[in-house]
């Protein structure tokens, strides 16, 4: 897909929102008051925490919560992932499969959330240099490097298992309860994955990789890993593996599609 | 040169069985594993279609038609079978091949719902990689054509079935394309829509030998404009010729007469009829029985209206159905 056909559709998706002005500024109100909530208590929380969690002093648990906003953002940009079953069952690729345009990418431009992710990476920036001031954290360049691979390819690696889920629609129809079950993981991202007992942070790691979203790129950050480069290494196995996995699934969906009846 | 070639193309889905048990049992048997049968949806199907053909795709609903546009735009994958449409597979070359292709779909929408017409073209005709002044010079001729010019900044949920189908067809078409794939394109349209946009096509066809294939259940379209009809049931061809020579297929004449009263049935008893209303009679005869029908009835002192004609399309394929189904 070329950059003006991704413009058109960011266009088009823009103005389809804001057909409906009033929604539209609700949302952004909505937004807003999630996210003020949720820095709030976050806040009140980490003020009244007298000794660290473990390893995880209040710098460090400050860290993890905004890092967690940062995989929000970039989840919005792939939104289609969660409209795609629905499309599917209506037969809502039938428009781009007869057009010179991947469908793939064509479904996923027409729903990303461009304002949404924006506005999470905006509030994590600001956020980030404010509470700078109250709890002066300590990282290299090196570990922001680590940790800038390390969210990114955490990040898409998640995002392709959504899209795995997404594209099982092809075989199951309707899987919005099998997002749901995955979303009530998504808690994880905001605690210390190394409290818990050893094999679920195995589970969070390595099968569900909610961990690779905030807890491992934060321990990048603040040195918390001896040897981060191994670490770094599993990762890119594991986006590998949902790689190989998403594009296996992708061809074979298109097989199975069986779009409406005439 | 061959625009078309489908060999042998087989289609099959599965679809879900009304369980015929009753109880508890039989109902967690259907939730777990509910029964399904595989069913043919497209038979064995073998095409060709030559360029500057105008084809019109014919049969009853759920007859196989719109599954084989499918096919042959690259939406569905062939189960069995070769398709080779412009020297290209069409799922396996998706992006060369759709790039020479139209596809309007009456029954799936291309446009955004709550956007304006205009938005949802020029999104197209990016796609197309049209330049902003090839693209905008093709949306004004088209909409001109079509009666839209007006309609451009309204979104489609604004717009009648006809007039959206009319922004679905220039949608389709920015690109001029060398093959032109329909299916019901003239749903909910009114006469004169319906005349403009066959005859756009028709000219499109004549004049720069852009290939058609079109279902429609409307069967004065395909009468006057496809040259050459298929005619499908339960996912086969049953049929594929010229569309005169289905006419031809049916002999005979069609009598009808409008009387002032019911006429007596002894009089019509040696007749092949049927009552369309009230005191309006359709006579089914032979070539060589008309006469002595049109003498017998058309002066009958209760009859005010007699119109002797040969049988129509939608006649002549509903005989030719009703006789293969009876081969079948």
């Amino acid at each position: 897909m070329n950059s003006m056909v991704f413009i058109r559709f960011l266009q088009l998706s823009l103005k389809d929102l804001s057909v409906f002005r009033s929604d539209f500024i609700i949302s952004i109100i909505h937004i807003l008051i999630y996210q003020g909530i949720f820095i709030l208590f976050w806040d009140a929380l980490l003020r009244q925490l007298d000794s660290p969690l473990g390893e995880w002093d209040k710098g460090s648990l400050a860290l993890l919560i905004l890092v967690g906003l940062i995989f929000s953002s970039i989840r919005m940009l792939f939104f289609g992932f969660t409209t795609m079953s629905s499309k599917v069952i209506n037969g809502e690729l039938d428009k781009y499969l007869c057009r010179p345009v991947s469908p793939l990418l064509a479904l996923l431009a027409e729903d990303t959330k461009i304002w949404a992710a924006g506005h999470s990476l905006l509030t994590c920036s600001i956020l980030f240099f404010f509470m700078d001031q109250v709890y002066d954290y300590q990282f290299t360049t090196l570990s922001f490097v680590y940790f800038s691979i390390s969210i990114l390819v955490g990040s898409l690696t998640l995002v392709l298992m959504e899209g795995c889920i997404a594209l099982s629609a092809f075989w199951f129809g309707n899987v919005d309860r099998l997002f749901y079950l995955i979303n009530s993981f998504g808690d994880f991202q905001r605690y210390p994955i190394t409290l818990f007992p050893k094999l679920l942070q195995h589970f969070l790691i390595y099968v569900l990789p909610i961990g690779l979203v905030s807890s491992i790129p934060v321990m990048f950050l603040v040195g918390m890993y001896d040897e981060p480069a191994s670490m770094l290494i599993i990762q890119g196995v594991i986006l590998l593996f949902w790689l190989c996995g998403f594009v296996w699934l992708w061809r074979c969906a298109l097989r199975r599609y069986d779009s409406l009846g005439g | 040169m061959e625009v078309i070639k489908a060999n042998a193309v087989c289609k099959t889905f599965s679809r879900p069985l009304a369980s015929t048990q009753t109880g508890v049992i039989a109902a967690i048997k259907q939730f777990v594993a509910p029964p399904k049968e595989n069913i043919n949806v497209i038979d064995n199907v073998s095409l060709s279609v030559q360029q500057g053909e105008f084809v019109g795709l014919l049969g009853a609903n759920g007859s196989g038609k719109s599954t084989l546009l499918k096919l042959l735009t690259g939406i569905l994958q062939p189960d069995a079978g070769s398709l080779t449409v412009l020297g290209h597979h069409p799922s396996k070359e998706r992006k060369a091949y759709t790039k020479k292709i139209g596809a309007v779909f009456g029954q799936k929408s291309l446009l955004w719902w709550n956007v304006a017409i205009i938005e949802s073209f020029r999104l197209y005709a990016s796609i197309y990689k049209l330049s902003r002044q090839d693209s905008e010079r093709r949306i004004e001729q088209l909409s001109e054509l079509l009666g839209l010019r007006d309609l451009l900044s309204s979104p489609p949920k604004k717009l009648s079935l006809g007039q959206r189908m009319k922004a679905e067809v220039v949608a389709s078409l920015l690109h001029q394309p060398q093959l032109i794939f329909l299916d019901e394109p003239t749903i909910a349209m009114d006469p004169v829509s319906r005349l403009n946009l066959m005859n756009f096509l028709l000219q499109l066809n004549r004049d720069e030998g852009t290939s058609i294939v079109l279902t429609s259940h409307n069967m004065a379209d395909v009468h006057h404009y496809c040259q050459r009809s298929v005619i499908m049931e339960q996912g086969a061809v049953l049929f594929d010729g010229k569309t005169s020579d289905i006419l031809s297929l049916e002999h005979g004449k069609v009598l009808e007469i409008k009387t002032c009263s019911a006429l007596d049935s002894q009089l019509l008893s040696e007749f092949e009829y049927e009552l369309i209303e009230d005191n309006h009679y359709r006579i089914k005869t032979s070539t060589e029985l008309a006469k002595e029908a049109l003498s017998r009835l058309a002066f009958h002192p209760n009859v005010k209206d007699v119109n002797l004609s040969p049988p129509s399309l939608d006649h002549a394929i509903h005989h030719f159905m009703t006789a293969a189904r009876n081969t079948l």
